[in-house]
């Protein structure tokens, strides 16, 4: 790669593909590891490990210092990642379509977590619970949609850092939005039987309807 | 840190830190508020590129 300012640039050396390899590195031990359930890794703590590598590199690699991209790379991760923390994104889950129908209290999962995508838990068919039955889910960046039984007493409560909030009866958008709502519903309600939801999503839409 | 691009060495050191507290963030061992974040963010940006801008003044 001899060019005419080659005499006067200063050298530059492999730094672009150390950090490349060793993000590459680092995002398959993490991905690997969580595959078989050693670690927990959230889609969040491999950005924030990714600016890490990139600030070293920056520090240690020589020559890396006079790679833009290597700055303008770490820029990005780094307004990504506050920007995910001030509209309180939760990087949770994997990244794509999830879907989840139970249809017994005993298939029902406490909590159901998507880092960006869309996540549809669909609890139209799930039999009236006895007591307090309490769910979370979350969206990073994307669509939750959750559907309720039409005949169980629906206590949900949503969050969304910047986008739409429907709950149920409720419609609102912008950012920083927040609602709750009770609902009672049909004859086959169990008295003191409640669907307790907890739901947000950060940038995107989170969507809560009797289904 | 003789010849090293000092906008390269704050930037670095400011990935570095920033890296750390999300991290940190990211376990629930610390909340960060985003009104001290984002100010954080701006002064280590103006910082790295006063850095730049003095080098270049320099040569």
């Amino acid at each position: 790669m001899s060019g005419p300012n080659s005499a006067t640039a200063p050298p530059r050396g492999p730094a672009v593909g150390l950090v490349l390899g060793g993000l590459l590195v680092l995002a398959g031990v993490g991905w690997l590891l969580d595959s078989l359930d050693v670690v927990d890794l959230s889609l969040a703590v491999l950005l924030a490990g990714a600016l890490i590598v990139v600030g070293l590199a920056l520090l240690v690699v020589p020559g890396a210092g006079g790679n833009t991209g290597l700055i303008v790379g770490g820029a990005l991760l780094t307004l990504g990642l506050v920007g995910a923390s001030a509209f309180d994104v939760d990087l949770k889950g994997g990244i794509g379509d999830r879907s989840f129908r139970p249809v017994s209290l005993r298939a029902l999962q406490d909590e159901y977590h998507l880092a960006v995508g869309e996540l549809t838990v669909d609890l139209s068919q799930l039999p009236p619970p006895r007591g307090v039955v309490r769910v979370v889910a979350t969206v990073g960046v994307g669509q939750l949609v959750i559907r309720v039984p039409v005949d169980v007493e629906v206590m949900a409560g949503g969050r969304v850092g910047l986008g739409q909030l429907r709950l149920l009866d409720e419609w609102r958008d912008g950012f920083g939005l927040e609602a709750e709502t009770v609902r009672r519903f049909g004859p086959r309600r169990v008295p003191g039987g409640v669907l307790h939801l907890e739901a947000s999503v950060g940038v995107g839409e989170l969507t809560v309807e009797a289904g | 840190m003789t010849g090293r691009d000092p906008t390269a060495v704050v930037a670095g050191l400011l990935f570095v830190v920033l890296g750390v507290l999300l991290l940190l963030e990211a376990f629930d061992v610390l909340d960060l508020r985003p009104s001290v974040l984002i100010p954080a963010l701006f002064i280590g940006l103006g910082v790295a590129v006063l850095a730049g801008a003095a080098r270049r003044t320099k040569t």
